[in-house]
């Protein structure tokens, strides 16, 4: 947006960006508008995947693709209309509780999604293992300089966990049952 | 949603393998990743779009499809980039038929660590280096600059992506009749590796925080204050006012003739008292009581409790509404899009408690 502007108005990079501001703000609003009302969508997503209707996903996307574009027109198309001003007003003419409150709900979705994931793969023996990740991942998170690598240190610990689980299962396990003389209670 | 609490597929004969043009086709088809991406379900639509060429191989029977289709429908997040490995091993799963468990846990397992190592390799790697030298390019003049930086960035881009395909497509195919093997305990520890990461996910991508807080009455601290006045008067300075109970509330000294004292801002102990200046006038330094509202903060609660405590609940509410209460992923949402609204207070009724 900013490159649109200050080459068609050979603007001072600087003022360009600031221009662009209520822009940006406004392709934001839009974009966490569409990625909220998309959501919902995914309902539909589920039914043609029941139906096994590869068009039917393929559509969708398309769909998606041209309304997330065609919001970003528009965006652009107002401002060579209005300007920076009408873009301003655009933006505070939206009620803050409204934006706020649609972009704490986006941030709260993809719980939605964590809460499915768990729902299939979740058995009682698994709980210990979600609050494991949980309470690792709070450490590795808050280390200022481990935060860029976080999920792959937590993934490599959650990696050993699963392996030495593994093995407990399989070659460990006989190993155990030979020592202990295939006592029951061996482990 | 019936369909995904399947285990097995239902036809368990092992698809040949995928050919080379659908590898292809698919890897094209990754560059859509993000399409139809939302705050739900993250990238899972754009997954499925990339994986659908090769199911529709793998998967003849229309049942079979379905039922492959609605798992790679669920939840998925990576980094665009490096999605092709994830679609490699998990198009293996899914020639070799292993059962559906299996193959979801293999695919959450991966969405934790390649984010980390994409993010380092593009964002923090290439991207700074090929743009600071094509940048400089730039504005000295070249027009090669820009151009050439989108051009160093797409052909490492496209050759991770058709590698990384054809790599963890043959990785996973030559692993898989080890696996096979043990296919119980290997099940399990991906079960376990896909939970730990979903609980790690609560932590990273959970930033829902509460920012409410309580006004909770006030507090009464003294503020310094200095005057120069004869010296006759200073003694009209020792207490100025007193409360019902006897508590100085300006001056010098308190009920027991005591001086007072205050901490100013930077944390320096200042005592009451008068300071002869020698020409018949005082320096006095007497206190004034100030009272400041005190307020209770919601989320420094909850943090001293547990941090991300709100993320927490949430999923698991959520969690116990899917599966207890037969709740329907749409249900979910509805019931998230009210709490972030009326959370913001609609209308202005009441101040946002979203932080």
């Amino acid at each position: 947006m900013a490159t649109v502007l200050a080459i068609s108005l050979n603007l001072d990079p600087n003022i360009a960006v600031a221009t662009a501001i209520p822009f940006s703000l406004l392709g934001q609003y839009g974009v966490t508008l569409i990625f909220t009302l998309m959501s919902p969508l995914m309902s539909k997503a589920d039914k043609y995947a029941a139906e096994a209707n590869p068009k039917g996903i393929e559509r969708l996307n398309y769909f998606a693709m041209a309304l997330l574009g065609l919001i970003f027109g528009v965006v652009v198309t107002l401002f060579f209309i209005g300007g920076a001003t009408m873009g301003q007003a655009v933006v505070s003419a939206i009620p803050a509780w409204l934006s706020s409150g649609l972009s704490a709900a986006g941030g709260m979705m993809r719980f939605v999604g964590f809460a499915i994931l768990l729902k299939f793969m979740m058995s009682r023996d698994m709980w210990g293992f979600y609050f494991l990740g949980f309470g690792l991942a709070l450490i590795v998170s808050n280390i200022s300089a481990l935060s860029t690598p976080a999920l792959l240190i937590l993934a490599l610990i959650g990696f050993g966990f699963a392996f030495w689980d593994f093995q407990q299962n399989t070659e460990l396990k006989g190993a155990i049952e030979v020592s202990d003389g295939g006592e029951e209670d061996g482990i | 949603m019936e369909s995904n609490n399947k285990t097995m597929y239902k036809n368990l004969e092992p698809a040949p393998g995928i050919d080379q043009k659908t590898l292809n086709k698919m890897a094209w088809r990754s560059c859509f990743l993000q399409a139809s991406f939302n705050y739900e379900r993250m990238q899972a639509a754009g997954w499925l779009y990339a994986m659908l060429p090769g199911l529709e191989k793998i998967h003849t029977d229309k049942e079979d499809l379905a039922t492959s289709m609605e798992q790679n429908l669920e939840f998925f997040n990576i980094h665009p980039f490096l999605v092709t490995f994830a679609m490699g091993i998990c198009l293996s799963l899914e020639q070799n038929k292993v059962d559906i468990p299996t193959i979801r846990a293999v695919r959450v397992s991966l969405m934790g660590p390649l984010g980390g190592i994409g993010d380092a390799l593009f964002w923090m790697t290439l991207v700074p280096i090929t743009a600071g030298i094509c940048s400089n390019m730039a504005i000295s003049g070249s027009i090669a600059g820009p151009i050439l930086f989108l051009v160093i960035f797409n052909a490492v881009q496209f050759a991770l992506r058709f590698g990384l395909m054809n790599w963890s497509y043959k990785m996973g195919t030559q692993a898989i009749d080890a696996l096979m093997a043990n296919m119980k305990a290997f099940t399990r520890a991906a079960s376990i590796l896909g939970v730990f990461v979903v609980g790690c996910l609560t932590v990273t991508m959970g930033s829902t925080q509460i920012a409410l807080t309580l006004p909770n009455g006030s507090t009464e601290s003294y503020v310094a204050q200095t005057a120069v006045v004869p010296d006759d008067e200073v003694s009209s300075f020792e207490v100025m006012k007193t409360s019902d109970d006897g508590a100085t509330l300006s001056g010098m000294v308190d009920a027991d003739g005591n001086a007072l004292t205050t901490t100013d801002a930077d944390g320096n102990t200042i005592t009451a008292g008068a300071k002869e200046l020698g020409n018949g006038m005082s320096e006095v330094t007497y206190m004034e009581t100030v009272a400041t509202p005190v307020t209770v903060d919601f989320a420094k609660i909850l943090d001293s409790i547990c941090p991300k405590l709100i993320p927490l609940s949430i999923v698991m509410l959520l969690f116990y509404l899917f599966s207890k209460r037969n709740f329907t992923p749409m249900k979910g949402i509805l019931l998230v899009l009210i709490i972030g609204i009326v959370g913001a207070g609609p209308f202005g009724l009441w101040t946002s408690i979203w932080g």
